[in-house]
């Protein structure tokens, strides 16, 4: 009975409130409804997904040659290791987050196995074990957790070294997304580091030279960065020498990012006591032991929430690699569509890229909050 | 009687810094004037070793750094838009052609940007604000609709909801010859019409017209106690005389639909409406959060307070929180329209001809993508500078307003 008077007291007051309300909600219910019902009925009855499965290889790794894809899966299990280390860093087996990325991979692989058949579900599966491994070890042994910086270094490099035989001009989907990602992310920060306390410094030069750097970078369009970094340094470099075009591409993105990250450590400087910095000077620290002792660790730790957003801005912006002619989670997507045999499937692609695009975006942003929330900084 | 305290490891290690920070070492300071000059002399080394670098890369590979190609002819169309030309002393606009130059060519790509950018803030701020209040609303089904609107944004690329709006959306609407009509606006595969007003009336109207504002903005100015024929009662009497001579100073101008173009009204590319469309909707959701964030930093009592005051919630929303949140909202605001400014440059995905794309075909054609990429910059430098130039005058303005 109590239940029932909770029940209609909770709906009168979240859908009939005032007469306004009521008005909202008589139109807007059976429009939502209806809404839900047109896009089930596209899902599940009208769109042709057989366009996705008969993709896939293109949309998760690109152009990469079908002999060499056992590279691609081995990568993909070692970013998918480090990513669940790194959460394993910041939150137990019996956290939200775990439950919620172990259903998104169990529902990744439940969707390879319609799609591609046993294989890829087997890939999926293997993927998903490589993450909860990651995830375990980095709670067995909190070492790992601390050192995590340098696993992702090394784990990259390793990654990258792993596809390097397949060419990077073959590197594609949403893995080059994820690696982009995952290298921009990691180079960026020590330079924005170096960046922040640049602008704080007491000498003037270098605060005005640090500072032009990041508003001027802050300023123009990412694409434009990009580009420049694409154009200038073959120009730097003899004419018979080549760096390869997502090297460059990639330099952008750190040139870029490495601002936005400098004001972000910049703001979590400055949200530290004076009495810190006051502290460890009576103690006769150095300035270097001042800056990196005890200031940066305090500061990073109160701006990860924010590093954790700036991961999904990073995310998000990869698909702009396609100036440079590089073919990411996106581009993949278009390359198929510019075949003909698929030309009528716009819909569904554009969708299948929503949803997964959606999908990751949500689980950064959704870790990013719990991180805040986890370290009280959101509740004052 | 006392004994003599036998210090600890701790308190030794105590003195040692205690010692340490009162001993004055020897030590080079960085921040003197030796560590001054080492930096700075660093700096300028690395500007000057990274200029002459290109330089050399650029001999090496036989490319001159000139922009000289500004004033040479560009050689190629663009899809839409003006620009700048010069009739003796004045300057002009016109449609821009192929036997313009470069220079010309980027003036016409940056109002193509402006125009873009100046339609999507103005949408973007208008659409934002809703969405931000709607984020709070005692209503569930509009709370979790505005909610979702926002995280699914704010969760995806802005590329692929561009690419979304242009190819699976406006290239989708019906051909021209089956255009959707609503209430005098046409949207087909062409792109969208609006109605537009378009002078029809002699020109002693606009003389009159001219007079009547001149009068309104005299009352404006000076308020005071003035006889008949000035203030807005004058200026609606002029205005009022012209239309019983002259008949109507503005004629509105529908667009009509043949089977293969669009004659009257505001024409706009599809590209341009894929953009405006893309880029309003996704700086809305942002605005969105702002808003909201501004609304809730409102005290709580200024709520409270109003409702014993006896107004309705709607009423206290905008004649009690909005002009408080406005002034959080302001420097953020700012922030944003940079950023929406930045995002019109992904225009190249869909072939708008923005500032960026225009580029892209200068370099192409000249060869000069060095030399037009550091003017692109530059330029776009200058765009946010003003924008954030204008949101920190205005700041000023609200802030000292509402100064307590």
């Amino acid at each position: 009975m109590d239940m029932v008077v909770q029940g209609s007291e909770w709906v009168r007051r979240n859908f009939f409130g005032s007469i306004f309300d009521a008005a909202l909600s008589i139109l807007a219910l059976p429009l939502t409804a209806y809404v839900v019902y047109l896009a089930a009925r596209w899902v599940l009855v009208t769109a042709q997904w057989s366009v996705i499965g008969d993709n896939l290889r293109v949309l998760l790794t690109g152009t990469i040659p079908v002999a060499q894809e056992g590279r691609a899966w081995v990568a993909a299990a070692m970013l998918l290791a480090m990513f669940g280390a790194t959460l394993g860093s910041l939150f137990s087996t019996r956290h939200t987050v775990w439950h919620a990325s172990l259903a998104i991979l169990a529902g990744v692989a439940a969707l390879a196995l319609i799609w591609s058949g046993a294989s890829a579900a087997g890939g999926a599966l293997g993927s998903a074990g490589a993450f909860a491994a990651g995830w375990a070890i980095a709670g067995e042994w909190p070492v790992l957790a601390r050192g995590i910086g340098l696993v992702w270094l090394v784990g990259l490099g390793a990654a990258c070294a792993i596809l390097s035989p397949a060419g990077t001009i073959n590197w594609g989907g949403l893995l080059l997304s994820v690696l982009v990602t995952a290298i921009a992310t990691l180079l960026s920060l020590p330079l924005g580091i170096v960046l922040a306390f640049g602008r704080r410094s007491g000498m003037p030069s270098l605060r005005l030279a640090c500072t032009s750097y990041i508003e001027f970078v802050r300023s123009i369009p990412l694409i434009s960065v990009i580009y420049w970094a694409w154009i200038v340094v073959p120009l730097v470099l003899p004419p018979n020498y080549y760096v390869q075009d997502l090297v460059r591409g990639i330099g952008g993105f750190v040139l870029f990012y490495a601002a936005f990250v400098a004001e972000y450590v910049r703001a979590g400087l400055q949200g530290i006591p004076r009495g810190q910095t006051e502290a460890a000077q009576s103690l006769g620290l150095g300035q270097i032991d001042l800056n990196f002792r005890i200031l940066l660790p305090q500061a990073i730790r109160a701006i990860i929430p924010a590093l954790v957003g700036n991961v999904l801005d990073i995310f998000n912006n990869v698909p702009l690699i396609f100036i440079i002619g590089l073919t990411d989670f996106l581009k993949a997507g278009q390359t198929i569509l510019a075949n003909p045999q698929y030309s009528g499937s716009q819909y569904e692609v554009y969708a299948f890229l929503f949803a997964a695009y959606f999908v990751i975006g949500s689980l950064i942003s959704f870790t990013a909050r719990r991180v805040e929330f986890a370290m009280g900084v959101g509740i004052r | 009687m006392p004994d003599k305290i036998l210090p600890t490891p701790n308190q030794r290690s105590v003195d040692a810094a205690v010692a340490r920070a009162t001993i004055n070492w020897p030590k080079l300071s960085l921040s003197g004037g030796i560590g001054q000059a080492a930096v700075l002399a660093t700096l300028l080394f690395g500007a000057a070793a990274a200029v002459l670098l290109v330089r050399h890369g650029l001999r090496m590979h036989g490319i001159p750094f000139t922009f000289s190609f500004l004033s040479q002819p560009a050689g190629f169309e663009i899809s839409e838009g003006v620009t700048v030309e010069s009739v003796g002393a004045w300057l002009r606009l016109a449609p821009f052609t192929a036997q313009d130059t470069n220079l010309q060519a980027l003036i016409c790509g940056l109002l193509n940007t402006s125009i873009v950018a100046a339609i999507a803030i103005v949408l973007s701020t208008v659409l934002g604000i809703l969405i931000g209040v709607a984020r709070l609303s005692s209503n569930l089904i509009i709370r979790q609709w505005s909610f979702l609107y926002v995280e699914v944004i704010r969760n995806t690329p802005l590329l692929i909801q561009l690419l979304a709006w242009y190819f699976a959306g406006v290239l989708k609407l019906p051909p021209l010859s089956q255009a959707l009509g609503f209430g005098g606006v046409i949207a087909s595969q062409q792109g969208v019409s609006l109605p537009s007003l378009s002078a029809a009336a002699s020109p002693t109207w606009w003389f009159l017209l001219a007079a009547a504002l001149l009068v309104a903005i005299s009352h404006r100015a000076r308020r005071a106690h003035l006889p008949l024929l000035i203030g807005y009662d004058g200026a609606l009497l002029i205005a009022g005389f012209g239309v019983a001579l002259y008949g109507s100073p503005v004629l509105p101008d529908f667009p009509v639909a043949s089977r293969f173009s669009v004659t009257g009204g505001i024409n706009i590319s599809p590209e341009m409406t894929g953009l405006i469309l893309a880029i309003s909707l996704n700086s809305a959701a942002y605005i969105a959060e702002i808003v909201r964030g501004a609304i809730q930093s409102v005290a709580k009592g200024q709520w409270e307070a109003s409702a014993a005051l006896g107004l309705r919630p709607g009423q206290a929303l905008r004649v009690i929180i909005l002009p408080q949140a406005v002034r959080v909202v302001i420097p953020s605001l700012g922030n944003q329209y940079v950023s929406l400014t930045k995002n019109t440059s992904l225009g190249i995905a869909i072939g708008y001809p923005d500032l960026f794309n225009v580029y892209g075909t200068v370099a192409n054609q000249s060869g000069r993508a060095l030399e037009g990429i550091l003017l692109v910059m530059a330029v776009y430098l200058g765009i946010s500078l003003g924008i954030s130039g204008l949101v920190n005058i205005y700041n000023r303005r609200v802030v000292s307003k509402g100064a307590r």
